[in-house]
């Protein structure tokens, strides 16, 4: 049975799925250009070549995809049931896999224990939320 | 170790913030004032702090992604549902059905998995 605020809840869930993983991408591409210096010693030279818009814009546009996701999200889940929300959030964990081994920007390899990983978290995530309702 | 112990900050502010955003959420489908879902957000003190709790676990996350494969850092971040699962337990007390206790091993054993992939 589908009502429209189910419908709705769908969308606004599978909306959220697809910011998260754009979002992950995003700031992946971002702090890789960190001077790897900033791990041992922080100082103000170094946080100022921070600012760069090839840092800056990839940060800001990931945290804004990332923000949006959170609240299609909240929306989502007073829409749909919980043993339904998390399973369909949990397709990120391949989609951000994918983007970052096929996208050009990121040659993160391909792993099939990586894979096995991701498969076993996303039945554990099935498994967490089974008839689980909706939060309200 | 620098970015597991970072990975690890990350998560636990991701998790007080989404312990918010469930109160968030609650308030606003009980309440019957006509506005959008959007402005009750934003009239919540809980729905900033959430937002806080956010901005810390994205800084301590920067560092994780700065030396590690977002690939395997991402699928990480699913040890948030085994704390939540605690939390809802130690801390709501409410009762846990053995499936989930299920699913929190199955999960487990892929963050196994990866860790060492």
């Amino acid at each position: 049975m589908t009502s429209p605020d189910h419908q709705r809840g769908m969308l606004l869930a599978i909306c959220s799925v697809a910011l998260v993983s754009i979002a992950q991408l995003l700031l992946k591409y971002g702090a890789a250009q960190f001077p790897h210096a900033l791990l041992s010693h922080v100082d103000p030279e170094l946080l100022a070549s921070l600012f760069t818009p090839g840092i800056i814009l990839p940060l800001a546009a990931g945290m804004l995809c990332y923000g949006s996701s959170v609240l299609c999200w909240i929306g989502a889940l007073g829409r749909l049931p919980l043993s339904l929300a998390y399973p369909l959030l949990s397709l990120s964990y391949p989609l951000v896999y994918l983007g970052a081994t096929w996208l050009p920007w990121f040659h993160e390899t391909l792993n099939a224990q990586r894979l096995g990983g991701i498969a076993l978290i996303m039945s554990g995530v099935a498994l967490l939320m089974w008839k689980a309702r909706r939060l309200s | 170790m620098l970015a597991y112990g970072a990975l690890l900050i990350s998560i636990i502010f991701t998790v007080a913030s989404q312990i918010l955003q469930k109160q968030v959420a609650d308030a606003s489908a009980r309440t019957t004032a006509p506005d959008s879902a959007l402005a009750l957000y934003l009239r919540q003190p809980r729905f900033w702090l959430a937002l806080l709790c956010l901005g810390v676990a994205m800084l301590s996350w920067l560092l994780v992604l700065c030396t590690m494969e977002v690939s395997k850092a991402y699928s990480l971040l699913s040890i948030n549902y085994v704390i939540m699962l605690l939390v809802s337990r130690f801390l709501f007390h409410e009762a846990i059905p053995r499936s989930r206790w299920l699913g929190v091993a199955c999960l487990l054993a892929g963050v196994l998995l990866i860790v060492r992939s």
